[in-house]
């Protein structure tokens, strides 16, 4: 049969206590100990101070606080003879006018006025049991104008979609027309003309004159063929030197590293004639762009670009801080 | 009970239908508002629904400022201005000439400044018991500037009108169209606490800069459009189309021999009656009719 | 087929007043407090009985942790963007001082998204720049759209 005493189990044996074992050494700090749940009143700071009164003296609030935006003015109530009710919305018209960050911004602001008359209306209709009709008609005008930004946003975004989808049509006529005008313009009105010549970029091909805004695609690609031989021809009326490298070219610039350079050129007669030799330099080592790796190259010039412009801007605006202190140490 | 119909429109439909002029809770809460609500609270002219309210000048046909007489009941022959339009009623408010209710007002309502229970409030009139008073040229002697009750006003025309900032229409007496009676000045007000300064208001800030460049951010038209809308309608591509259609039953031999013959007879030249056979025709008819005759 | 319930036949009175709206069995009406009209309102997150939830579609932002805090999937919280540079000039509603601006479209059969007015305005544009319209005049009432 089996034996009556089992005996201790090992480890019972080692964990049994008697009064002769030594102490067992302190267990190691455990990490990841749950924090109290709460914690608020641990902080062993709490000062005992003689009572309080509740009087609103005795309550303070900051000038900043974030909830003052749900008041007009930080009145607790307007009387409906403090609201605005001869004012109207604003009509679409009006709104097709402002620019998306008005827009935006308006209806921001509306939102806002609409939370306020909301609590007014609230505090109106069930604390005071009282009409509230001013109050909803007053939101009542604000939603109004509310819906009609909805409205000329979707109305905007409409006249676009369907004009770009036309737009293949009538490119050609509004290119030609623009270069009509570009190429006869006297010389004395050359800076109108450059920053036409920005705007129409914009307008056909969507090249943008911040560097960041822009996405090298293949409108974008040959929207810089098509400006930097328009900036050749708009010069070549001029200079010889040019007319005679528009024409080597065949009055057309098809390579994108070669256009990338003429458009990046200043819009001066010399500042071209000086990119067109070094495109002449190009041509004669014989370095070109392939078709196929174009959308490539010129997103590294852009990227080659902006950094220039970073280093331009971050450079200025050191010298720009040593000037200051230099200033402020004369001042001194 | 508390609810959030102050603060959403989700049932506001029916609410309107509830409370509509013909529903009988309405008739039932317009007998007792007569029978319940004290005399200084109840309204002299009936209250009108939202859509029976009057919203253009031309309906209104006399503004504040114009000069009426009253045509009926005890004040007849007063001639007063109208100071304001009551909204709720279609009912003109008139000056310290026009129509009074005497009514006690309970302490508890009483304004700054009144010592007596006893107070007067202007009644609106209807557009039905005053007539306009206008200054009018003299038909027959010219030059002398006479003032009439207007027997009634039509409107001619339009014209934008610089104090009230929009088109108005002509007022002219009615059947005489050279008559204008003009529209009074309206009262000068401030701008309002929410109103934007006009300049600014009207400065453009928007212009087309772009046939390639959507003017609106992507990000926005996602909130003003719902892409996943159920009331969208979504497009059908061609493989789509070609496996919901099914496929043209083939022709059987028959069929396609018939529409053969069809084909033919089409293709054949169109016969002409020649003079030949038109004499065929006659004369066959003519033997025939001479023959029934005969008969007879 | 089921015979009528017998029981249907020997309510007391009151049962058969509060029948169709006695749903719970504690007593408490499903449909508010009135027992006459109409009572096919879109019920609100105030009423109905204990059982009843409606919410506001604002909560389940986030996860409770296991310390009893509550960590926020800002993902799930409706957020608004703020405009970049805010036009606080701007206020909600436009002086009654003000004529209420008209636009015209004739010559552009599709008025505002027609593709020619489009082009027009774009032609515009790139030749004259970022000219103010006549309608920025305060006094006018009517432009061309």
């Amino acid at each position: 049969m089996f034996p009556a005493n089992r005996g201790l189990h090992t480890s019972a044996k080692a964990l049994a206590r008697t009064r002769f074992t030594k102490p067992k050494p302190k267990p190691p700090k455990r990490e990841n100990v749950r924090l109290p749940t709460q914690r608020t009143h641990h902080n062993n700071d709490l000062k005992i101070t003689a009572p309080i009164p509740p009087a609103a003296a005795n309550l303070s609030c900051p000038d900043d606080h974030p909830l003052w935006q749900f008041f007009s003015e930080k009145k607790f109530l307007r009387t409906p003879e403090e609201l605005d009710s001869l004012s109207r919305s604003w009509t679409i018209p009006e709104l097709r006018r402002k620019s998306f960050n008005d827009l935006h911004s308006l209806w921001y602001t509306c939102l806002k006025e609409r939370n306020v008359l909301a609590r007014e209306n609230h505090l109106v209709l069930f604390n005071f049991q009282a009409q509230t009709e001013a109050y909803e008609n007053v939101s009542e005008n604000i939603r109004t104008t509310m819906w009609r930004i909805r409205h000329v946003l979707s109305e905007r975004d409409w006249a676009f979609r369907i004009a770009s989808e036309n737009f293949a049509k009538e490119k050609e006529a509004f290119i030609s027309s623009f270069e009509k005008d570009f190429l006869e313009a006297p010389i004395n009105e050359d800076e109108e003309m450059f920053e036409s010549l920005q705007r129409f970029q914009y307008a056909v091909y969507g090249i943008s004159e911040y560097i960041d805004e822009n996405k090298v695609d293949r409108a974008f690609v040959d929207g810089l063929k098509a400006v930097a031989t328009l900036k050749l021809r708009k010069f070549a009326l001029r200079n010889e030197n040019i007319k005679t490298f528009l024409e080597e070219s065949n009055d057309a610039i098809v390579d994108a590293g070669e256009s990338f350079l003429l458009y990046t050129s200043e819009n001066t007669e010399s500042a071209v004639l000086e990119a067109t030799n070094a495109v002449r330099e190009l041509r004669e080592s014989g370095s070109s762009v392939s078709r196929y790796d174009e959308l490539e190259t010129v997103q590294e010039y852009m990227n080659k670009l902006a950094e220039a412009q970073m280093a331009k801007v971050s450079e200025a605006e050191i010298q720009l801080k040593e000037e200051t202190a230099k200033n402020d140490a004369n001042l001194l | 009970m508390s609810s959030y119909k102050h603060l959403s429109k989700a049932g506001a439909r029916f609410t309107e239908q509830f409370l509509s002029k013909n529903s009988s809770v309405a008739k039932q809460f317009a007998k007792y508002e007569g029978l319940t609500m004290p005399e200084f609270l109840k309204p002299s002219l009936p209250r009108v629904e939202d859509d029976e309210k009057f919203k253009s000048v031309k309906e209104w046909k006399y503004m504040p400022g114009d000069r009426v007489v009253i045509v009926s009941g005890k004040l007849k022959g007063n001639v007063c201005a109208i100071t304001q339009h009551d909204v709720h009623t279609n009912g003109y408010i008139l000056d310290e000439h026009g129509p009074t209710n005497t009514v006690p007002v309970p302490k508890q309502f009483w304004q700054q400044g009144q010592n007596s229970h006893m107070v007067s409030f202007p009644v609106p009139v209807s557009q039905k018991d005053i007539k306009l008073v206008a200054d009018l040229d003299d038909a027959e002697t010219p030059g002398l500037v006479k003032t009439v009750a207007v027997r009634d006003i039509e409107f001619k025309g339009s014209y934008y009108d610089a104090d009230y900032k929009k088109m108005m229409p002509y007022r002219v007496v009615v059947g005489e169209e050279k008559m204008v009676v003009p529209w009074p000045k309206p009262e000068a007000k401030p701008d309002g606490a929410l109103a934007t300064h006009s300049e600014i208001a009207r400065q453009q800030t928007f212009w087309v800069e772009s046939a390639v460049k959507n003017p609106v951010p992507q990000a926005a038209l996602l909130t003003l459009r719902n892409p996943k809308s159920k009331y969208r309608r979504g497009t059908l591509t061609a493989k789509e189309i070609s496996r919901l259609v099914a496929p043209k039953m083939p022709l059987t031999e028959e069929k396609k021999k018939y529409i053969q013959q069809r084909k033919d007879i089409a293709a054949l030249p169109k016969r002409k009656l020649t003079d030949e056979d038109k004499e065929l025709i006659g004369d066959k008819v003519y033997q025939h009719f001479k023959k029934s005759f005969e008969s007879q | 087929m089921k015979p009528t319930s017998v029981n249907l036949f020997q309510q007391s009175q009151l049962t058969q007043l509060t029948r169709p709206w006695k749903k719970f069995r504690d007593g408490t009406l499903f449909y508010g407090a009135s027992k006459v009209g109409n009572k096919r309102v879109p019920l609100t997150t105030k009423d109905g009985n204990k059982s009843m939830y409606k919410g506001t579609r604002s909560s389940g932002i986030g996860r409770h942790t296991q310390y009893g805090g509550y960590k926020i999937n800002w993902s799930r919280v409706r957020t608004y963007a703020v405009p970049k540079d805010f036009n606080t000039d701007l206020k909600p509603l436009v002086s009654h001082n003000l004529p209420e601006l008209k636009h015209q479209f004739t010559g552009y059969q599709q008025g505002y998204t027609d593709p020619k007015l489009y082009f027009d305005k774009l032609r515009k544009y790139v030749k004259e720049g970022k000219t103010q319209s006549e309608a920025s005049n305060v006094d006018s009432y009517v432009e061309r759209g």
